[in-house]
């Protein structure tokens, strides 16, 4: 007997021997010759933007012979899991493409490193190509975190020009009664009057964050910490939600269609308004002929919010961070100051329009200008980025935001009231943000 | 007598140890972890609290109402993939020559992906755009399309429906493959002592085939409850967690709060019910055998 028990130990052993020593050897052969491998993980983004960054991932590889990288591209909806899943194992990729509103997380867990800590004097040389308020976006407690290509702004209102002329109206909605009322008399047999999404897509729900951070809502309040989005910055926004709803002015079912559905009905006429982010260009497949326009989202007729009112919410979703665990963090950065400079920065502006670049160039283009000519004359200006505040961002953001879409839901399904939803919602979500606290 | 004792435990070992690692091993940490508090993104936090972590789970009003909706998911599933499966199957064991087709197109939907499968019939039961709506509203059934999916009322039926329409085939295959094996010469001479068709199935076929229909109930019941993909697709556990069954709570649990102490102590609310499962069940095979 212990002959066959010792016999399978040994052999059991000597596969796991060989098998370490192959991996190891495979690290050894990676970093032979001083190349340095640099792996990367992008996470989510539109087709175009998906298929340039592999593209120019490429050319920055075979410019520089002394980097290997590796790239992979994952679903942006698993991305925290994806990363904090990837850190806990010990095995992350060098660089991530990440959000915005992710930093404080992974920064609080010190998944990602600043990198001025890596070379300052390169990081700072980026302001130079780039709009300071969408630099300024990825710093937190006074760190850059990220390098952020672009932003995308909360909340915008498409409208269909002629189903509006046609029921007499010479401009689009400028307040929220004013939208319920277009709303209604838009809706028709063969289109209804709005668009808009109750899911619990983090994209729907900071859409809905933006119009109650317009009415002067937050969701923390920072010097107490206290969650408070169920206050009636938010209630009044979830209300007006409710209102369309209840009006049965609205485009299919806002529980089950999120914004791509959303985009998909307003690009196809089944809906005169649409409510989403800045990327509204992309009424994804939209017909050529479709004669529309797009403004911020209409206002408050009174603000109800107890802290100041936010023009609008932004967040960069392709930003570029290191990792702790990068065993070539100078390379990373590399990598980095590659995405930095305006020959890929303005990508995002001559091939991707439906973002708001990062790069000053990018409003020079020719076609930044003829797609969003508002954006430009905004931002030549100085007035683009006025009064916008970052999507909401603080360490457990993830667990808080869906309760928040929880109370959404339970609102719009008319299951709770507005106040008790919010309020159950805060109330658990206060027990998790206390927890990461 | 040296090599007739060693043989076994070589041919064994490996087996052992490989349930020990893969099967054993999992559920004594899974157990570990339910009496921590520990929470992923917490340093430190893996720290051992005896039952706070329970009483804080049992103290979730929602969870009372998903470990109810677990079990009704399992039994509705189970019910009605078996009545499906066991009509389907009774009229597959015939010889009709039809029957040759369809027991080969009737396995399509248990070949699927669940993920396709969910996929397919989160636009097939769309509102606004679904053909489920199309055709019912095409026969005057209903006035206007039903967002199947988004109701409270109607999400948690239409879900299981789905994982029973991918339960059914392999059910109705296997029943249907029991069913032939009934002996000719048997249904023949009840035929000639005067039974009818209603008696021959419930007094000779369903007998006959009642412990093969016996492990079918367990293994379907095992497969409804272990169930995520469908509903993760299709519903995310929504709207308003009207869909939410334990294994979507726990990766919630994983992928959205990261309290793996919480999610040790469903976890272990799951396996128990699967063994209470299995209990009834083997009792039920004891008493027939």
């Amino acid at each position: 007997m212990k002959k066959g028990v010792g016999l399978f130990l040994m052999i059991t052993m000597l596969l796991t021997f060989s098998t370490a020593l192959l991996m190891a050897n495979g690290q050894q052969e990676a970093d032979e010759g001083g190349v340095k491998t640099v792996r990367v993980w992008k996470m989510g983004g539109t087709p175009m933007e998906t298929e340039f960054f592999e593209e120019y991932t490429k050319k920055f590889d075979e410019e520089n012979e002394d980097i290997n990288i590796e790239y992979n591209y994952f679903y942006g909806q698993i991305r925290v899991s994806k990363i904090i899943s990837g850190f806990k194992a010990g095995n992350i990729a060098d660089v991530v493409v990440a959000f915005g509103q992710d930093i404080p997380d992974f920064a609080g867990l010190r998944i990602i490193q600043p990198l001025d800590d890596i070379d300052k004097e390169l990081v700072e040389g980026w302001k130079d190509n780039m709009v300071e308020e969408i630099y300024n976006v990825t710093k937190y407690r006074g760190k850059q975190y990220a390098l952020p290509t672009y932003v995308d702004m909360a909340p915008f209102l498409a409208y269909n020009k002629d189903m509006l002329a046609e029921a007499g109206y010479d401009r689009p909605p400028r307040t929220w009664s004013e939208l319920k009322e277009y709303a209604k008399n838009l809706t028709t047999d063969e289109h209804a009057g709005i668009a808009i999404q109750a899911t619990k897509t983090p994209v729907d729900l900071n859409i809905l964050e933006g119009i109650a951070y317009n009415n002067g809502g937050r969701y923390v309040d920072e010097e107490s910490g206290d969650i408070v989005f169920n206050g009636p910055g938010f209630a009044d926004a979830l209300q007006l939600y409710v209102d369309l709803v209840d009006a049965g002015v609205t485009a299919g079912n806002p529980i089950e269609d999120n914004f791509k559905n959303g985009a998909t009905y307003f690009a196809e006429g089944k809906a005169a308004m649409w409510v989403g982010m800045s990327w509204l260009i992309t009424p994804w497949y939209a017909d050529s002929e479709l004669n529309w326009g797009a403004i911020p989202f209409p206002k408050p007729d009174k603000v109800t919010g107890d802290y100041p009112v936010a023009a609008a919410v932004m967040d960069p979703t392709a930003a570029l961070m290191i990792t702790t665990q990068s065993e070539n963090p100078e390379a990373a950065l590399r990598y980095l100051d590659f995405w930095a400079q305006p020959e890929q920065l303005t990508l995002w502006g001559r091939e991707e329009i439906a973002r708001v670049p990062a790069a000053k160039k990018s409003y020079e283009l020719d076609k930044l200008k003829e797609f969003w000519p508002e954006w430009v004359e905004s931002y030549n200006e100085g007035t683009l980025f006025d009064g916008a505040v970052t999507v909401p961002r603080f360490n457990g953001v993830t667990s808080v935001q869906p309760e928040f879409g929880n109370a959404v839901q339970n609102a719009v399904l008319g299951v709770k009231g507005i106040q008790e939803a919010l309020d159950d919602a805060a109330s658990v979500a206060q027990e998790n943000y206390d927890l990461m606290k | 007598m040296g090599k007739k004792t060693y043989i076994p435990f070589v041919l064994i070992g490996p087996v052992y140890l490989l349930i020990m690692l893969f099967i054993a091993y999992p559920v004594i940490e899974i157990i570990r972890i339910s009496f921590t508090s520990w929470h992923f993104l917490i340093p430190n936090s893996d720290v051992f609290v005896g039952f706070e972590t329970y009483k804080a789970v049992l103290n979730d009003p929602l969870l009372i109402k998903i470990i109810w909706r677990t079990i009704l998911w399992m039994l509705m599933g189970t019910a009605f993939s078996l009545l499906l499966g066991l009509a389907i199957g009774y009229f597959l064991s015939f010889d009709y020559p039809i029957n040759r087709v369809l027991r080969a197109v009737i396995i399509l939907p248990w070949i699927l992906p669940p993920v396709v499968t969910a996929t397919i019939w989160q636009w097939m039961l769309n509102g606004k755009y679904g053909v489920i709506n199309d055709i019912l509203v095409r026969m005057h059934l209903i006035p206007e399309g039903v967002p199947w999916l988004a109701q409270l009322s109607t999400a948690f039926i239409a879900v299981n429906m789905v994982l029973v329409w991918k339960n059914v085939p392999l059910v109705s295959l296997l029943l249907s493959a029991a069913f032939q094996g009934v002996p000719e010469d048997m249904l023949e001479a009840a035929k000639i002592d005067g039974a009818n068709g209603w008696q021959r199935f419930w007094r000779i076929v369903f007998p006959y085939i009642k412990g093969i229909f016996s492990s079918v109930a367990v293994i379907v019941s095992i497969w409804c409850i272990q169930q995520f993909t469908i509903i993760w697709i299709a519903t995310q556990g929504g709207p308003a967690n009207a869909t939410h069954i334990l294994p979507t709570y726990i990766y919630q649990m994983f992928s959205q709060n990261y309290q793996f102490g919480k999610l040790g102590v469903l976890s272990i609310f799951n396996l128990l019910i699967l063994v209470i499962t299995a209990i009834v069940y083997l009792r039920l095979f004891r008493k027939q055998h």
